[in-house]
């Protein structure tokens, strides 16, 4: 470096002001302009500096710890975090690439307004003032009009929608909705209504913190796994659930078998012990025939029979119920094969498997212990039947006695450490309203409008988001509570972190109602917001944009799926750039347009008064933590009584700086912050134990009778609802021939199923493939984004199978569009895009090879187009292909949007109108198909 | 664009007399191309870009041929070229043409360094290599070289500021200019690349 003094070459000060003052001044994007420094300034002495944040990802959902170095404020290298057991110090290449989305230079900067038609994708910049106030007027408006209700507010594909949920339920409206309902909500059914829980998971997270015999905690890295059932469940390329990758081979290499039930010889398959190529959409069949297997052939005198340990009665109610009704079905007949149900060769028929291999599975599963059967997110959550795998799936870890035993399942929902509290719930659930419903003026609480539970989807307990064309399109008739005969309209969409323009199962309707007119001429929809640091397709519909500050630029918490209450910070390890804020910023300033626009439900001790620092939003959130009981083998704190609530920071725990309320049961230690993380590796590990739902002193068990319930509690209470309510039955269970919802065991078909559905049988001869999904964890939604990962090929699904491709660009000018003459040349075969995933025997006989360009066509009409793959590792008569990946229509998706034409939108072909019967959830895997050559 | 956030400049230029003088108009061709590149052009800005072109001669085709197109084409033009949002053409940032499409990498830091040792940080959250603060830097250079208070002040400045257009600038603006060239037909977006880098080139000729 030059040694210059600015005094010797500038001369008086008020011209070194001017200097300076060039470089500074200019428009508003460089209103902060830049600074100089002096000698003495602090900065001069951090330049070069290497330091290390640790944080945590939310490209997706599996937020793995991360470890970030910056240099001289620059993000450097990211590795996954060792002290995070969720990860521990792993990170995918999607994880890794978190450079790309801070540094992309396509993110959305500025705010922006729409300047065309809806779709045209013609926005120009905006100040955060102009784009806050034009929301806060438009939302007045509507809530003048028609009531806050009409607004839905999407919080997206991330956890950290907190902020944006509590200002739309200050708002009023109680429909908030978010990514988890269009997810897996039917294979969380199960769960839900036995143990009021969500994810079963294998007990496979290690290394466990576990309390030793002499009072000390030790990371415990053994596995005691046996036995691992993957049942349409892939974590070697589609989970989020990061340990199970590298715990299933831990696992393994220690003596455990692993067997994989999936369409596809998917690479979880390929570390197993036994591949079973199931037909799609009959898992529930399988487990049903492993279950009548199971209580057949249980004896407990003898030891290779003794699959059931009857020990779960003591903890539950109403297994005679469940029981007596499972084996009612057992002398009826399948009109599909006039077999008697759930029998092997039933089963055998419809699964399209071997009925030894059904037997053995079973048999196998009963006799080992510790076992875990495990059903997937996409596999099996995506089915319409879902809701009966997720039941009989649960019901067979729980009677043979593998939930939360070393080795075996563990409901992770039930265990994770609490972060809840301050999303405004509470608040929109007991906001007293007045509504007119025919003539006269009723009285209820804001929450008895939320359209999903008084609408159509009166059990859905995760919303039913995909099924809201729907209410925009139709309006919403509130069917139940207090204000039964209610309608009202849908007016605004608030979207934040979320794409149903592309990835929900009814893309062309979400299309249709973003852009529906009124004889007017204006907008059915009167407000759209799109917020997002990707521009992907739904940002086309905004009127307005914001950007949000990406995931390595604001703060965040993350406690996902683990076996023992864990909390990590997402810290900033950058400030943002551009104009982008993050989530609490765009609360508070929204939330101050509102109360300027005239809205007296906004008030500054909710919001800007309240949390004047991002920080404070989430230690209010972590004050809660881990709020777990003391309970379980060996017990987390035997210094503490047994089942009192713990709260408070590891550290102040062990060192018994607490307080105990005994009459509240609660054992609190200093509350943990985002400064006590920071000093700690950014991640706080409470004690693992196990048998935590043994506890007589109230253990993890979360239904409303604190046992498991072969009884469904909480389907009970639906159905009195509904009869309080005059009794309609949801259009939905109508459908599937039932005049209330199950309370015990149940059975439906799923839909759009030749082989299984009596139905749709005759759609077998002319639409001879079954339709499914395959999920690829790099190729999601706005992943591709990060050209890096467009490159990566995977399981047959992501291929870079390519036509070589001349970019033309196309530019504006006084005769409109124009396109211009070429100047990049994308080389054939270099660029990773969705395909067809097509058996390569059926391949052969339609005369196709890898990379022949076909059309999907559905008995509906509905067409997509895209490149096939023609492949050993699927089954026969199924196709599958990446969900919401190809097709892509938005030019913020990079190169990927120049391969729009020929990916595969399997999105496009899916039906509409079948949501599942109780969660609301869209049918993703359900869908016939034939494939006509191009 | 807020006018009052123009004043700073303004008063700048006047406090320092430079409006008749040599420096003085580059550093007004600088502030100009800058403000240009930075947001879509107001009717303030395109203003000031005819007054330019009163004693401008450089600048005159450019005030023309603005007037030739309208308002609203111009600003769209501008978004779809430089902002987006989505997959826009024209990337400002000089790491994306230096280092294979990329921000934020070794360019950039370079960029910023050569910054520091002239006493300078952005601390707009911006990359420091976009376009509007490196023609900025230029600007800070050409002004510090002219009060100097010594002949070896000025040498050094001036040597300075070769060595900032030949290192980063001219290495990436001839590439960006290429490629707006072959992305819009619209005379005035062709003619401010073609002015952009007449104006950085004559600065380098009379560095040398």
């Amino acid at each position: 470096m030059k040694e210059l003094s600015r005094r010797k070459f500038i001369g008086g000060s008020a011209a070194a002001i001017a200097a300076v003052g060039f470089w500074a001044s200019g428009s508003y994007a460089f209103a902060d302009g830049a600074k100089k420094f002096t000698d003495s300034d602090p900065e001069q002495a951090v330049l070069g500096e290497e330091k290390v944040i640790y944080t945590s990802d939310a490209f997706c959902a599996s937020e793995c710890g991360l470890k970030v170095t910056t240099v001289d404020g620059v993000i450097s290298t990211i590795y996954g975090n060792v002290h995070v057991p969720y990860n521990a110090g792993t990170v995918c290449a999607k994880g890794s690439s978190g450079k790309q989305v801070v540094y992309n230079p396509y993110r959305l900067k500025y705010p922006l307004i729409r300047t065309g038609n809806r779709g045209e994708g013609k926005f120009r910049r905006a100040s955060w003032e102009e784009a806050a106030k034009y929301i806060a007027e438009r939302l007045e408006k509507i809530k003048k009009n028609y009531g806050p209700e009409s607004v839905i507010m999407d919080g997206g594909d991330m956890t950290d929608q907190t902020p944006y949920w509590r200002l739309f339920y200050y708002y009023g409206t109680p429909n908030c909705a978010q990514h988890g309902a269009i997810c897996d909500t039917p294979r969380r059914l199960g769960p839900y209504l036995v143990e009021g829980g969500m994810r079963i998971e294998p007990d496979l997270m290690r290394p466990a913190l576990v309390r030793q015999p002499d009072g000390t905690l030790k990371n415990d890295f053994t596995y005691k796994n046996k036995l691992i059932i993957y049942v349409g469940w892939n974590p070697f390329t589609a989970t989020r659930i990061n340990y199970e990758s590298r715990g299933t081979v831990a696992a393994k290499q220690n003596g455990a078998k692993v067997v994989v039930v999936d369409p596809a010889f998917c690479n979880t398959a390929v570390h197993a012990d036994k591949w079973l190529p199931i037909r799609p959409g009959t898992d529930p069949d399988l487990f049903a025939a492993m279950l009548r297997y199971i209580l057949t052939n249980n004896n407990s005198s003898n030891s290779e029979r003794r699959y059931i340990d009857s020990g779960y009665l003591d903890y539950s109610i109403g297994w005679p119920e469940f029981e007596t009704e499972f084996r009612s079905w057992w002398d009826k007949k399948d009109p599909v094969n006039n077999l008697p149900y759930f029998s092997l060769e039933w089963a055998a028929e419809r699964t399209g498997l071997v009925a030894e291999d059904i037997a053995e599975l079973a048999h196998t599963f009963g006799i080992t212990k510790p076992a875990a059967l495990i059903w997937g997110m996409n596999g099996t959550g995506h089915h319409f039947n879902g809701e009966v795998t997720s039941v009989l799936g649960t019901v067979l870890n729980v009677i043979t006695g593998n939930f939360d035993v070393p080795g075996g399942v563990i409901d992770t929902a039930l265990v994770r450490s609490d972060k809840g509290g301050n999303d405004g719930t509470d608040y929109i659930k007991g906001k007293v309203i007045e509504r007119v419903v025919n003539g006269k003026t009723i009285t209820g609480k804001s929450w008895d409008l939320q359209l999903d539970n008084n609408g159509d989807w009166p059990a859905a307990f995760w919303g039913a988001l995909g099924a809201y064309p729907k209410q925009f399109k139709d309006g919403v008739k509130i069917a139940y509570g207090p204000f039964a005969g209610y309608t009202y309209p849908i007016k605004g969409f608030f979207v934040r972190g979320g794409n149903p323009a592309a990835s929900a199962s009814t893309v062309q309707r979400w299309n249709e109602v973003l852009t529906a007119k009124e004889a007017s001429g204006d907008y059915k929809t009167e407000l759209i917001v799109y917020v997002d640091t990707a521009y992907l397709e739904t940002g086309l519909y905004a009127d307005v944009i914001l950007p949000e500050a990406s995931y390595f630029e604001r703060m965040g918490l993350s406690d996902i799926y683990p076996s023992e209450p864990v909390m990590y910070l997402r810290d900033m390890v950058v400030p943002p750039l551009y104009e982008a804020k993050n989530q609490v910023e765009i609360m508070n300033l929204l939330a101050k347009a509102l109360h300027d626009a005239g809205d007296s439900d906004i008030q500054g001790k909710d919001f800007w008064d309240k949390y004047k620092k991002e920080e404070d939003f989430w230690n209010e959130m972590l004050r809660k933590a881990p709020g777990r009981n003391n309970v379980g083998v060996p017990l987390p704190y035997p210094q503490y009584p047994e089942g009192y609530k713990i709260l408070g920071t590891p550290d102040s725990l062990e060192s018994r700086q607490v307080t105990i309320d005994h009459d509240k049961k609660v054992v609190q230690g200093q509350p943990l912050t985002a400064e006590w993380l920071r000093a700690n590796k950014g991640v706080a590990v409470w004690p693992m134990a196990w048998y935590r739902h043994m506890a007589k002193s109230g253990g993890i068990i979360s239904t409303k009778s604190k046992k498991m319930e072969f009884h469904f509690g909480a389907l009970d209470a639906v159905n009195k609802l509904i009869q309080q309510s005059g009794g309609k039955v949801p259009y939905m269970l109508q459908q599937i021939g039932l005049s209330q919802f199950p309370t015990t065991f149940f059975w439906y078909e799923t839909v759009w199923n030749p082989y299984t559905n009596s139905k749709y049988a005759n759609y077998k001869q002319e639409y001879p493939f079954q339709l499914t999904s395959g999920r690829i964890h790099q190729s999601m939604s706005a992943t591709q984004y990060v050209d890096w990962l467009g490159r990566i090929s995977g399981e047959h699904l992501w291929m870079p199978l390519n036509e070589e491709k001349i970019v033309y660009p196309t530019v504006l000018n006084e005769k409109g569009v124009e396109t211009l003459s070429g100047q990049k040349k994308i080389r054939a075969g270099t660029w990773s895009i969705a395909v067809i995933q097509m058996n390569a025997s059926d391949a052969r006989k339609l005369g196709l090879i890898s990379g022949d360009l076909v059309r999907l066509r559905n008995p509906m009409g509905e067409e997509t187009q895209g490149r096939i793959m023609a492949s050993e590792f699927i089954r026969p008569g199924v196709l599958r292909i990446p969900p919401g990946a190809g097709n892509r229509f938005t030019p913020g998706m990079g190169q990927t949007y120049e391969y729009r034409q020929t990916t595969p939108s399997s999105n496009r072909l899916l039906d509409p109108d079948l949501s599942s019967a109780i969660t609301g959830m869209s049918s993703y895997n359900d869908m016939v198909v034939k494939v006509l050559k191009v | 664009m807020k006018p009052s956030q123009r004043e700073g400049v303004k008063e700048i230029m006047q406090a320092m007399a430079y409006k008749d003088t040599m420096v003085g108009e580059e550093l007004e061709r600088l502030q100009l191309l800058r403000e240009l590149f930075t947001a879509v052009p107001d009717e303030e800005l395109l203003g000031r870009l005819v007054k330019q072109a009163e004693h401008d001669e450089a600048f005159q085709r450019l005030a023309r041929l603005a007037r030739e197109e309208t308002k609203e084409i111009l600003a769209a033009e501008w978004m779809r070229l430089f902002e987006g949002p989505g997959r826009f053409p024209v990337v400002l940032f000089g790491s994306y043409y230096l280092d294979g499409g990329k921000l934020m990498e070794s360019s950039t830091l370079a960029t910023r360094q050569f910054y520091r040792q002239y006493g300078m940080e952005p601390v707009a959250n911006i990359p420091a290599d976009h376009l509007a603060y490196e023609l900025g830097f230029l600007g800070y250079l050409t002004a510090s070289a002219d009060m100097a208070v010594d002949a070896g002040g000025r040498e050094e400045f001036l040597a300075a500021r070769s060595e900032f257009l030949y290192r980063f600038m001219l290495a990436w603006t001839t590439k960006m200019v290429r490629v707006l060239r072959e992305s819009t037909t619209i005379p005035f977006f062709l003619e401010l690349g073609e002015l952009l880098l007449f104006v950085i080139q004559q600065m380098e000729q009379k560095s040398m």
